[in-house]
């Protein structure tokens, strides 16, 4: 067994403003990966416990077919929309930003007297 | 072996290639669809944030527009959308080789043993550890891959060529199909309706990796002589024994483009994918040299990259210009600025021999994953590629 190294040669840019916001979302993004795995195992499981009790074998020798590709290929689609739902608002913000009413404003109409 | 025979939405399970247990396929395939994610529903946005509200702050401050990409760089880099963009696309990339790394250290002595006791080959592998890797390769870590394509970390070591195969195709999300060799069937097709006489006797794959982009030219043109080299041994290693399970003649040789052992006029057909921008403003010029002393006369060399800067928007120049900072690419913009007609000059092709070409990628099964844009993060999306080259006078 081997373990190659995981960092690549070269400065990392900072990104968030600093290496902790930097980090924090490396592991969101890390763990959001091992939900995937741990969904899909799952996924393995249940379609194969009905047939037969030998589940460890099977699982790991489980190959979806081309129609589970296409429900995983989605199911992963819409997790990442779910999870990454703050950026899709940003992007909306940057979309309707024309549009937008600030919050005081908000307060202004809903307190007005008149 | 045809790729229309192909599950074309699958590599292929050629004899080396590190086979993921379904559970490292799920963590290999989390990664290609955040991937596709963010080049499909993030992205898009970095050209809203700029629109929106990075250029009006910059006029209303300066009274006229970035005039070019580098002041677009630096005014973006302080957008929170681009920055949230880049840290999400630099990590899906970290995520991307230590998914393929896990699987590859799993099942190791497999692949070694595979990899190195190839029986009968049709083709050769000749190594020169002796070889001084150049200064381009070893500066940094290309495209974030640890170790690069010449680390080994035990005798015989081919562990990142089996890396670099399986992480290729998590890379393009499938899109160059199920052999990853799209950009080679893209180039030879150009040859074959652009120039449909020609039939070169011996080709050679500059920086050829593993052999994505050189077998496709085992089948185009069976009658000629098949050439790949690179500086990476483990690269030479994994490409070897991979063409020998797909049945392919190939003779790989480890060997710095800029200066082969090859004599004069060998090739009559001198081809790289995506090696000039992991080269430098120096190596392309002696590398232009070089093909030019390799081949006959008649001649022909054609590199194949994406589309160069001045054929696109300062705004689209920079986001594809990301990589060159943020994926350990550091001559990704400068091989973007060649000049063809002045690199054929000075090699002495002649201004006139020069030629540029945008081809449309031959692998159609991926059209409808493709974005058709050239940007950052999305590699094979574009659904073309650039090829440039010259043609020595006969």
């Amino acid at each position: 067994m081997i373990e190659l190294p995981r960092q690549a040669k070269g400065d990392r840019p900072i990104y968030l403003g600093d290496k902790t916001t930097d980090n924090l979302l490396s592991m969101l993004l890390a763990l959001a990966g091992e939900v995937v795995v741990l969904r899909e195992r799952l996924d393995s499981v249940e379609r194969i416990v009905s047939e037969d009790d030998s589940l460890k074998a099977k699982v790991d020798a489980y190959r979806p077919s081309p129609d589970v590709e296409k429900e995983r290929d989605a199911w992963r689609a819409q997790f990442l929309d779910i999870v990454l739902r703050p950026l899709k608002q940003d992007y909306e913000d940057l979309e309707s930003r024309s549009g937008a009413k600030g919050y005081d404003e908000a307060i202004e109409i809903v307190t007005a007297v008149d | 072996m045809a790729t229309s025979t192909l599950n074309p939405g699958k590599q292929l399970e050629h004899g080396i290639l590190a086979m993921p247990t379904s559970e490292e396929e799920s963590r290999q395939l989390f990664v290609t669809s955040l991937k596709f994610h963010l080049a499909t529903k993030v992205a898009p946005g970095n050209k809203l944030a700029y629109e929106q509200r990075a250029l009006p702050a910059f006029v209303k401050e300066r009274g006229s527009e970035p005039a070019n990409r580098h002041e677009i760089r630096h005014l973006m880099d302080n957008d929170p959308y681009f920055r949230m963009w880049g840290a999400m696309q630099r990590t899906s990339q970290e995520m991307m080789w230590h998914s393929v790394q896990l699987s590859v250290e799993r099942q190791n002595a497999d692949i070694q043993n595979r990899g190195n006791t190839v029986a009968a080959p049709l083709g050769s592998l000749t190594l020169h550890p002796e070889m001084p890797v150049p200064a381009y390769v070893s500066a940094v870590d290309i495209h974030c891959m640890p170790g690069n394509y010449h680390g080994e970390y035990q005798p015989d070591d081919l562990a990142n060529g089996a890396v670099y195969d399986r992480a290729v195709w998590l890379y393009v999300m499938g899109r160059m199909g199920p052999l990853n060799d799209d950009m080679g069937q893209s180039l030879s097709s150009y040859l074959q309706q652009h120039r449909p006489d020609f039939k070169p006797r011996r080709i050679l794959d500059m920086g050829c990796g593993v052999g994505h982009s050189t077998l496709p030219y085992a089948d185009k043109f069976p009658e000629a002589e098949l050439h790949g080299i690179d500086v990476g041994a483990p690269m030479l290693r994994y490409a070897h024994a991979r063409a020998e399970s797909l049945g392919k003649r190939v003779h790989y040789s480890q060997q710095n483009a800029e200066k082969t052992d090859f004599p004069d006029g060998h090739f009559d057909l001198i081809v790289s994918h995506i090696l000039v921008h992991e080269t430098s403003h120096k190596a392309i010029r002696n590398i232009m040299k070089e093909a030019y002393r390799l081949l006959a006369p008649g001649g022909l060399l054609v590199h194949l990259e994406t589309p160069p800067y001045g054929a696109m928007s300062e705004f689209d120049a920079f986001l594809l210009d990301w990589d060159t900072r943020n994926n350990n690419e550091p001559f990704w913009g400068g091989s973007h600025e060649l000049d063809p007609v002045e690199l054929a000059e000075i090699s002495g092709f002649g201004a006139d021999a020069a030629f540029e070409h945008l081809q449309p990628s031959a692998f159609e099964e991926a059209a409808q994953r493709r974005t058709q844009k050239f940007q950052a993060g999305d590699f094979g999306g574009g659904g073309a590629w650039y090829l440039w080259g010259a043609e020595k006078k006969a």
